[in-house]
């Protein structure tokens, strides 16, 4: 990723990890290029390994089709977190909304409940 | 006795070359503690619900009797979040014909650090500081008809959204 500037000085913090479905949850990412990339972190508090789908929106709901990651789907061992990249094509100002979803458990009788968690991500271009 | 004095006063000044920086220079100090506090939310599915139907047959409803909710619970750090529930769109497991015609609505009420009772899906309520208990109920309504007999399953997402 060429040309790309993270500047997320803030959302690279290290931390102790605790529990936690998506780390930071809210964040700004400053770029004098036309293109962005970010560092999130998920989280899985499950017993079970799980498979986390991503998916990212603007602020009606609508997907991004310039908003990408490595794979759409990321594998989590039980009790950990795994890192990933979102990288994308950066405007003067976006608000990118990026979704942490998890499967629909399937131990009851008609209703599936899943989990999802999502952080906002303002992208900034600076300059030009 | 002369040159003694000599050697010893070099010795001293030698010593005091070598008292750590530190301690000669102050005789009490802070000691720093870093840290930092995530501003995280944890979504945990504890446990999936049972639909049943009601006694026309045109509903299949967490809230009749023989239903029961799912259950889910939030934790956060901050007062820096909302919760809310998605309606599905359709039944992810039906027998053929089942969706035909058919509406469905979602709702979630909450205890612990929040207190929500049955919001409507599509609504963001905000999330108290600590740990949430989430009940999440579903309704399917038919428009015409009534439900075939078989096997039912239906989704409803609970979502955790900075606000």
């Amino acid at each position: 990723m060429r040309g790309v500037l993270i500047s997320l000085a803030a959302l690279f913090a290290a931390g102790p990890a605790a529990a936690q479905a998506l780390s930071p949850m809210t964040g700004e990412v400053r770029t004098y290029t036309d293109r962005f990339a970010l560092q999130l972190k998920a989280f899985n508090p499950y017993e079970r390994a799980q498979r986390f789908q991503l998916a990212f929106y603007d602020e009606t709901g609508a997907r991004f089709a310039d908003v990408q990651s490595a794979a759409p789907v990321i594998y989590v061992p039980p009790g950990e977190e795994v890192s990933f990249y979102v990288w994308g094509m950066a405007a003067q100002r976006r608000r990118i909304n990026i979704c942490v979803t998890s499967p629909y458990f399937l131990d009851g009788v008609g209703s599936q409940v899943r989990g999802e968690v999502c952080g906002r991500y303002d992208i900034v271009r600076l300059g030009g | 006795m002369r040159f003694n004095r000599k050697i010893g006063f070099c010795l001293f000044v030698l010593a005091g070359l070598f008292i750590p920086g530190g301690a000669r220079a102050q005789l009490s100090g802070d000691v720093i503690f870093n840290g930092s506090l995530l501003d995280i939310c944890i979504v945990l599915v504890t446990g999936s619900g049972t639909i049943a139907p009601n006694a026309t047959y045109t509903e299949m409803s967490s809230e009749h009797a023989g239903g029961a909710r799912g259950e889910a619970t939030i934790t956060t750090t901050s007062t820096n979040f909302d919760v809310a529930v998605d309606a599905p769109s359709a039944f992810s497991s039906a027998p053929a014909g089942a969706d035909t015609g058919v509406t469905y609505e979602a709702m979630v009420s909450a205890s612990g650090v929040t207190s929500l009772l049955d919001v409507v899906d599509g609504v963001l309520s905000p999330l108290g500081l600590g740990l949430t208990t989430l009940d999440v109920g579903v309704t399917a309504t038919r428009g015409a008809g009534v439900f075939p007999a078989g096997a039912y399953q239906i989704p409803v997402t609970v979502r955790c959204v900075a606000s």
